[in-house]
């Protein structure tokens, strides 16, 4: 017998590369998406800080402009600056 | 002797002689008017002395208890000479005379005595405050007395009489041509030579001169409504059942009022006579009596009609409007579920076909009865019994896959319908009272909730869950399972999003927007990593499903050995991922995923075949190489033995593979020169996998039956051995089972054996340990 594969889909799972499971502002997964949306991965992006934490933008940019005086990582406390 | 107890002690001797004398003239004279039958002329001055003396009462009191000697005694000379339908009238004639007379003289009392209106009389006596009419009382009392003397016998006689009358009432009436007929269908009397032999006419006029003496003398006044009622609810019955056989296709209440009119009423109406009151009373009734036996001849068909549906249209609209005339609702409701219960509510129907009834219920029945009130009943009846099942068959399931099922017209258009209208709010059971605005339309005698009233089918159907929640999950679970195995047509799911998305909202779809929107990213990584980044890299032609794990219903996540052809192409595809997409990456989850396959089997037969991704791993072994061990084949797919024999089953049930045919522990290629065993064994083994493998929906087919009877008388028989001899191999079991069922099974094979004593060892009944069977300890 010989046989013959005409077409193998397969499934996979994509996944942030990040060091962390979970937004530390929302406390959602970095797979799923902030509270204000409703599509993950290009929906709902992720962005790290050159402390090298990460958080989903729209928690980071929320975040930040909550804040009166100095723009801070929520998980560090070092002056937010997003990584180039 | 009465007299002297009513009159007053102050009485002189003179004068109490004196009426005594008017009395007994007085009492005379009725005896005479009733014997001789007229009254004398000295009566009146007889009745002005009594009355003077205010002894009217009692006269009157004489009076009654004289015709019931009277009546006692004609009816009972009547009864006891009246033993055929020939004799009820001449008897009846002879009978009423005496009452007739007696009545005569009770009006002419009532009269002289200005017990009546009739201004006309000259002479009367009124006594103050004197109310009684003696003439009604008389008749009363004949009515009573005739009535307690009637007997069974009469009783049957006297039906028959109304039941022939109606009859040749018929046949005079009826314009139909009798000539060339033996009997007349009216009367029985033989007139193929003579038509004048008919007697209809001569029955009619007999029958209307009965009742006309029966209304004269207020005799049998319950038997002649009985009799009536008899012979119009047999007709009207018949009639019903005669003409509203099984067609729904027609409305035909309104024929059958007109029927009843033309008919039956003007029968009454010919016949009756005087006696006008009593039947135009009945009239009433008799309509009442259609309907109602209209109603509940439908009702016996509703569930018929309902099946029937839109066909039925027309029957149910008819079946509408006659239970608003007559209002029992009830007996509908109670005959509907009887029906329900027994041709539906029973594990032999599939639940898709329950769900199917259930929506030509709510469309059916809303025509039937626009409050809803059976509705309600029904629905509640069919969610409790479909919830009953649950454990069985996932009826969510079903339902989600025929609203989604394109050969499901019915449910399918609804869903397409419904999604041109959002449902109003608070359509679903959300736990909050559905009534509490709408209090002032609040009918107490049917409390139907505005859900019922107001949802759309599926609104129904969904609620039946309680919340769209769970349906909603299902939905899902099932799109994921298309999806996974490639059976989905990505457009037409799409599609089916959008409407559901209508129903209940974008939140509640979300998941399954999201996985769907990975279907159409898929496609696009296909285009740009596949076609025109890999291309000719690739081994295997590659395709791959990057889903968003998160959105997706929890997949079963299995350790499990593929090609590495694939899995090398697959980390160039990963590569490439990265590149296109900074800081993520995919990661392969092996046994999900489908392959199609061509096999090209040794006799130059090509197969085509689509399977799990795990299924084509297994058959990918057999490349080249048509033996295979169990044991090997676990060892190279890193697998259980276990997951082995799932997936060889799979292959023997497309007729690929066969199992132990070359030793025990083999697996392989029919048709090769590997397999050794005839091809009649093959087959064998291979439709009890098809057995096996087959819908788990259809659990109840015929063949699954006959085992189930067979394993029964098995099973004592394998007791009985296993306790004689202990632990026993498989062989021995099944050489012995083998002549034990030579009779009723002829093709038993060593197969059939095992399968019945593993499904024991399953049930706990048998213990298999080291190739040995054997009971389990006490
Ligand atoms: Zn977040
Ligand atoms: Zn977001
Ligand atoms: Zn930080």
């Amino acid at each position: 017998m010989k046989v013959k594969i005409k077409k193998w889909t397969t499934v996979a799972t994509w996944k942030w590369l990040a060091n962390d499971d979970n937004c530390g502002i929302c406390r959602m997964p970095f797979e799923s998406c902030c509270p204000d949306c409703r599509l993950p991965g290009d929906g709902c992006p992720l962005v790290w800080g050159k402390c090298s934490h990460c958080f989903h933008m729209h928690c980071i940019v929320k975040w930040i402009q909550s804040q009166q005086a100095q723009q801070q990582c929520p998980m560090c406390r070092q002056t937010w600056n997003f990584k180039e | 002797m009465l007299i002297r107890t009513g009159l007053s002690a102050k009485m002189d001797a003179a004068s109490l002689e004196k009426i005594e004398q008017h009395w007994d003239a007085a009492e005379t004279a009725f005896r005479d008017c009733v014997s001789k039958g007229y009254i004398n002329e000295s009566l009146a001055q007889h009745v002005e002395q009594l009355c003077n003396h205010g002894m009217l009462p009692l006269l009157e009191v004489w009076l009654l208890s004289f015709s019931e000697e009277i009546i006692t005694r004609a009816m009972k000379s009547y009864f006891s000479s009246t033993r055929v339908v020939e004799h009820v009238l001449p008897n009846l004639q002879v009978a009423a005379k005496d009452i007739r007379r007696l009545l005569e003289a009770a009006g002419w009392l009532r009269k002289i005595s200005g017990g009546n209106d009739e201004p006309s009389v000259d002479i009367t006596w009124s006594c103050s405050g004197h109310k009684l009419d003696i003439h009604e009382e008389v008749l009363k009392l004949s009515s009573r007395l005739t009535t307690f003397f009637v007997t069974a016998e009469f009783d049957s006689l006297m039906l028959e009489i109304f039941q022939r009358s109606f009859r040749a009432f018929h046949r005079t009436q009826s314009s139909d041509d009798c000539s060339g007929l033996v009997f007349c269908p009216g009367c029985n009397a033989e007139i193929a030579d003579d038509e004048n032999l008919c007697s209809c006419a001569a029955i009619v006029r007999e029958f209307v001169e009965i009742n006309g003496v029966i209304d004269e003398i207020g005799a049998f006044p319950s038997l002649v409504h009985d009799c009536v009622q008899s012979v119009c609810f047999d007709l009207i019955k018949k009639h019903v059942f005669e003409t509203c056989q099984g067609d729904f296709e027609s409305k035909c209440a309104s024929n059958l009022e007109q029927w009843l009119n033309e008919t039956v009423v003007s029968w009454l109406q010919t016949i009756s006579g005087q006696t006008t009151s009593m039947i135009s009373a009945f009239k009433n009734n008799l309509l009442y009596f259609l309907h109602d036996i209209f109603i509940e001849f439908r009702a016996g068909q509703l569930f018929d009609m309902i099946v029937d549906f839109p066909d039925s249209q027309p029957a149910l609209e008819d079946l509408r409007d006659c239970i608003q005339k007559v209002r029992s609702l009830d007996e509908l409701v109670t005959k509907l579920k009887q029906a329900m219960t027994t041709r539906l509510f029973h594990p032999g129907v599939k639940t898709a076909d329950i769900i199917t009834a259930y929506v030509s219920t709510i469309k059916a029945l809303r025509i039937l009865d626009p409050s809803g009130f059976i509705l309600q009943s029904i629905c509640d009846e069919l969610s409790v019994y479909l919830k009953s099942r649950d454990n069985r068959d996932n009826t969510v399931r079903i339902i989600v896959s025929s609203l989604t099922d394109e050969n499901n017209v019915e449910l399918n258009a609804e869903l397409a319908r419904c999604a041109q209208k959002a449902p109003a709010p608070g359509s679903y059971l959300d736990g909050s009272s559905d009534d509490e605005s709408d209090w002032q339309n609040w009918i107490p005698q049917a409390k139907v909730s505005r859900i019922i009233k107001s949802s759309d089918i599926i609104t129904l159907l969904v609620n039946i869950y309680g919340s769209k929640e769970v349906f909603v999950e299902e939905y899902a679970s099932l799109l994921s399972g298309r999806l996974l195995n490639g059976s989905s047509d990505t457009q037409k799911e799409i599609m089916y999003m959008e409407l559901l998305k209508v129903r209940f909202g974008e939140l509640a779809m979300n998941n399954c927007e999201v996985m769907l929107n990975d279907v159409k990213y898929s496609k696009r990584l296909h285009t740009q990593i596949i076609q025109e980044k890999l291309g000719e890299k690739l081994q295997v032609p590659l395709d791959s499903l990057i889903i968003s794990a998160q959105f997706w219903p929890e997949l079963k996540d299995e350790t499990m050995k593929i090609p590495e052809s694939v899995t090398g192409d697959f980390e160039k595809f990963r590569k490439e991922y990265e590149i296109l997409n900074g800081n993520r990456t995919v990661n392969l989850r092996p046994n999900l995923g489908y392959v199609e396959l061509e096999l090209e089997l040794d006799d130059g037969s090509v197969k085509s075949v689509k399977c799990s991704t795990a299924q084509a791993t297994l058959i990918q072994l057999f490349d080249g190489r048509n033996h295979w061990k169990m044991a090997d084949i676990a060892n190279a797919l890193e697998c259980s033995r276990i997951t082995v024999k799932r997936l060889v089953a799979f292959w023997t049930q497309q007729g690929v593979l066969a199992e132990g045919g070359a030793g025990p522990d083999g697996v392989v290629v029919m048709g090769s020169d590997a397999d050794v065993g005839d091809i009649e064994n093959a087959r064998g083994r291979r439709s009890l996998v098809d057995e096996e493998m087959e819908d788990d929906d259809d659990g109840n087919s015929r063949p699954n039956q006959l085992q189930e009877v067979r394993y029964q008388t098995f099973s004592n028989f394998v007791r009985g051995l296993l306790t004689n001899l202990g632990e026993t191999p498989l062989d021995r079991i099944y050489s012995m089972l083998k002549m034990f069922a030579a009779s009723s099974w002829v093709d038993f094979t060593i197969q059939d054996c095992k399968q019945f004593l593993d499904s024991k060892v399953k049930s706990g009944d048998v213990v298999y340990s080291s190739g040995l069977y054997s009971l389990p300890a006490k």
